[in-house]
């Protein structure tokens, strides 16, 4: 019973070895010149200009203050007496003057 | 000129922080301090993952995504980490473009490769274990075995599994849930241990 754990350890240590002992390149050209002149080619600076960069900054630095207008939004719309549409209908029944969208809202 | 006189006036021990700032600001130059100062780590990474006529093509291709990524990178973390999960993602990105057009490897391992095994699997002691896993036939039975895997399974195996790394470590390096990567080693670990222990080398 205990043979087939003991070869999967053995296979585990014999593969992680063999992982390990994996020889290294000796060879790798001119690497510095050849990454240098790839970044080179990619420009300078395009990184801190593209707008998603700049968004990105003005949504936290902005976010206190949408915060805040959140808030007094949501009190003002909750002492917003609404109109339902029965209510428009009977004042368009009753009103024969004409009203405003203004006095529709209660303004 | 600015820019010119800072990139000199900053000394070989300047962190990496004030070097990626320097980039940032326009200084293309100064991004080849961070290649010379984590090149050989990357080598390190990449020599694992990858065969090694193409470790220089994937260090190449890392290093040039960090300096795409620069803006993401936050002070407050180590450039080294952050720049070892861009290496490892890249030798992912290496192996799922190299699976589209890969070969088949064999459906079962040579006889001469399956008697091989039997021989290391049954060595007694460490140093004939090392020993074996230095000879060229463990080469072929490791690569033949992953080749039989999936990129992201053949990642996440080599992590886990080979390099000891933590399920949270990997997970990390890769961009994947730690379930993912569970099931992921489980799934993988199982297949290895069915071609190598059970079948000797059946698919």
């Amino acid at each position: 019973m205990k043979t087939q754990p003991n070869k999967k350890q053995a296979l585990r240590k014999l593969l992680s070895l063999t992982h390990q002992e994996k020889e290294s390149p000796t060879d790798l050209g001119p690497l510095h010149q050849n990454t240098m002149r790839a970044i080179r080619k990619l420009g300078a600076g395009k990184r801190t200009t593209t707008y998603f960069n700049r968004f990105e900054g003005l949504v936290w630095r902005l976010s206190p203050l949408a915060a805040t207008m959140i808030v007094i939004f949501t009190v003002w719309f909750l002492n917003f007496e609404l109109v339902t549409d029965a209510d428009l209908f009977i004042l368009a029944s009753l009103e024969t003057d004409e009203f405003s969208i203004l006095q529709i809202i209660n303004f | 000129m600015a820019e010119n006189s800072r990139d000199k006036s900053l000394g070989a021990k300047s962190s990496d922080a004030e070097i990626v700032k320097l980039v940032l600001n326009g200084n293309t130059d100064a991004f080849e301090r961070l290649l010379k100062r984590y090149e050989h780590h990357a080598i390190g990474i990449v020599k694992k993952h990858v065969p090694t006529d193409r470790v220089a093509e994937v260090v190449q291709d890392a290093f040039v995504r960090a300096y795409q990524s620069l803006g993401n990178f936050k002070e407050a973390k180590r450039f080294k980490a952050w720049l070892s999960t861009i290496v490892t993602r890249t030798c992912y990105d290496f192996w799922r473009t190299h699976y589209r057009s890969k070969e088949i490897p064999l459906s079962r391992l040579s006889i001469e490769h399956q008697a091989w095994l039997e021989g290391a699997l049954a060595a007694r002691s460490e140093a004939n274990r090392q020993q074996k896993a230095r000879q060229q036939e463990a080469r072929k039975v490791l690569e033949w075995t992953l080749a039989k895997l999936s990129a992201a399974d053949r990642m996440v195996i080599e992590l886990v599994y080979l390099e000891g790394l933590s399920h949270k470590a990997a997970a990390k390096l890769l961009d994947f849930s730690v379930a993912n990567v569970k099931v992921r080693v489980f799934r993988a670990r199982q297949k290895i241990h069915k071609l190598l222990l059970k079948g000797r080398g059946k698919p």
